[in-house]
């Protein structure tokens, strides 16, 4: 039995890395074979000598670590007040009646438009991009948390409350974790789109990170190491989606078992 | 624990008086709306021990009156005592459960249960001993670890009826908790439920729209008329205990139901049709 659940396993396995190899012998055949410039499409093996290359004398490593530190401190400093804003602004009326026009009014501005304004106030270095992205964070999270917080079903606070629980104990017991999976829903745009920013801000305004190291490339013509930049990208945008994934069942246990998806 | 034990209904006058509630009154004053009166003139006294179900036409604020009482909202007026304590100042807290269990659906059943032991701060050990013995209480062995979700109807109603009394409540507040369920697990819940009553003398007031179902379990009946709520009617309720389903066919049971039905529909709420298990706005 365990041996037929295997081979299952190892053909589905199989199954998913077929498209991918696909892809990448296609780019073989066309770059040996067809008449494409290297500047359009470089040879496979380029791609790989240049992941070598930068490895080897630290380059890569140091944007890879300069994006993940502007991208993690937005993206926890944003969410962390999206949710804890959004936790008053849910609890206390008063509080999300005097934000509201302001809130939806400047939630409605994408982010990456305010790009070019904190650039002039505050220049090229780091703050101005994490700020970028800690702000993309905070409207992600805060107005899910708001509307979970509302949409608590009142019969738990009851509950609570008939058990002689407080108002500490009715937020931090009840409504926190009853509003989680939409916390969670906001925090995972957030992560998806720190990410997006982070590429756009350093892509515009970089002198370090991955954005920067893909414009540097243009710049140069050096299309391999664009492709080697975009595809490190790509590996780091998957984990993200992962550790977020990961984090979430790992938050609330109690949701295994009640999506429609695996 | 003896107080359950009675097996003939008991009066007022017999036993201690548990919860005495005078004059109350409870209105809502409506920002667009004029005030609206949701009871009014409402006095009870429920004895210790006693089962009494409340029954009445939709609106006529019986699941406020249990709200008022659990302390879940504030009366307008009148006097609310528990064992002759203002109700402010009794220790006792009675617990109540609802037709949609309210559970915490990020807690296993056992977290549940021991919710509001931990929120008076009880020790962890104490804790699982007084839900372990809970669970078991409610025929739920072996399903401590289970998330309420992964439970039928019926058993969320046990978990929740479990976590109601491992706080050890005097008084059992109970709003239409089988309402939601089929007739076959209400059955069963009813019968549960009477056992939990007899084992541990609790004081139970029970909101129902199911006539058959009050008059089975209770030791008096109270109807409420609405506009604005209080109470038409006390009828006790003579059946020898432990009752079975069976007694739903005695004749002195149908003519009570009948009795109560007409009491119902006289609001106009409702229209009674004798020999019929009939449907309640």
């Amino acid at each position: 039995m365990a041996d037929h659940k295997l081979k299952k396993t190892a053909a589905r396995f199989l199954l998913k890395c077929l498209l991918p190899l696909a892809i990448f012998l296609g780019w073989e055949i066309a770059v040996t074979y067809g008449d494409i410039p290297p500047l359009l499409l470089p040879k496979l093996a380029k791609v790989g000598a240049d992941f070598v290359k930068y490895s080897t004398n630290g380059e890569l490593f140091h944007h890879i670590f300069i994006s993940l530190r502007r991208c993690a401190i937005g993206f926890f400093i944003g969410s962390t007040l999206g949710i804890v804003f959004g936790i008053l602004l849910g609890w206390f009326k008063r509080l999300e009646d005097f934000f509201d026009f302001t809130l939806n009014f400047s939630r409605a501005i994408p982010k990456t438009a305010l790009a070019p304004l904190l650039i002039v106030w505050f220049g090229f270095g780091d703050f101005p991009k994490v700020m970028l992205i800690g702000l993309a964070a905070f409207f992600y999270t805060v107005i899910p948390t708001l509307e979970g917080v509302q949409n608590v079903d009142s019969l738990l606070v009851k509950s609570a409350r008939s058990m002689g629980a407080g108002d500490r104990q009715i937020v931090f017991g009840v409504i926190l974790p009853a509003a989680m999976p939409s916390i969670y829903a906001g925090i995972r745009i957030a992560a998806t789109s720190s990410f997006v920013i982070l590429l756009f801000v350093e892509i515009i305004s970089g002198n370090s990170g991955l954005g920067f190291l893909l414009e540097d490339a243009r710049e140069s013509l050096n299309t391999s190491t664009m492709f080697m930049t975009l595809i490190v990208v790509g590996i780091l945008g998957f984990s993200l989606d992962w550790l977020v994934r990961y984090t979430e069942k790992k938050v609330m246990p109690w949701q295994r078992g009640k999506t429609l998806s695996r | 624990m003896t107080k359950g034990m009675f097996h003939k209904a008991v009066t007022e006058d017999q036993l201690k008086v548990k919860l005495c509630i005078n004059n109350l009154r409870k209105e809502y004053v409506g920002g667009t709306r004029d005030t609206f009166v949701a009871l009014d003139k409402l006095s009870l006294q429920v004895a210790e021990g006693e089962f009494v179900s409340v029954l009445g036409p939709s609106g006529c604020g019986k699941s406020t009156l249990l709200e008022i009482i659990a302390g879940l909202q504030k009366r307008s007026s009148g006097e609310i005592s528990i064992d002759g304590l203002p109700i402010e100042k009794s220790g006792t807290k009675p617990a109540i459960v609802f037709q949609h269990y309210g559970l915490f659906p990020w807690l296993t059943v056992q977290k549940n249960i021991e919710y509001g032991l931990k929120i008076r701060g009880i020790d962890r050990k104490t804790r699982n001993k007084i839900s372990h013995a809970h669970i078991e209480m409610v025929n739920l062995g072996g399903f401590a670890k289970f998330y309420p979700h992964e439970l039928s109807g019926g058993m969320q109603q046990r978990v929740a009826l479990a976590r109601a009394l491992a706080n050890n409540p005097d008084i059992l507040l109970l709003d239409e908790p089988f309402a939601a369920l089929d007739a076959q697990t209400r059955e069963m819940c009813q019968r549960e439920l009477l056992n939990l009553w007899k084992q541990t003398g609790v004081t139970i007031i029970f909101v129902t729209h199911d006539v058959g179902e009050a008059i089975f379990l209770s030791d008096r009946v109270i109807v409420m008329s609405k506009n604005p709520g209080t109470i038409k009617e006390s009828i006790p309720i003579d059946i020898a205990r432990p009752r079975d389903f069976h007694v739903r066919l005695a004749e002195g049971f149908r003519k009570t139901e009948l009795h109560v039905r007409l009491l119902i529909s006289e609001n106009g709420a409702m229209v009674a049709i004798p020999g019929k298990e009939g449907q309640h706005g």
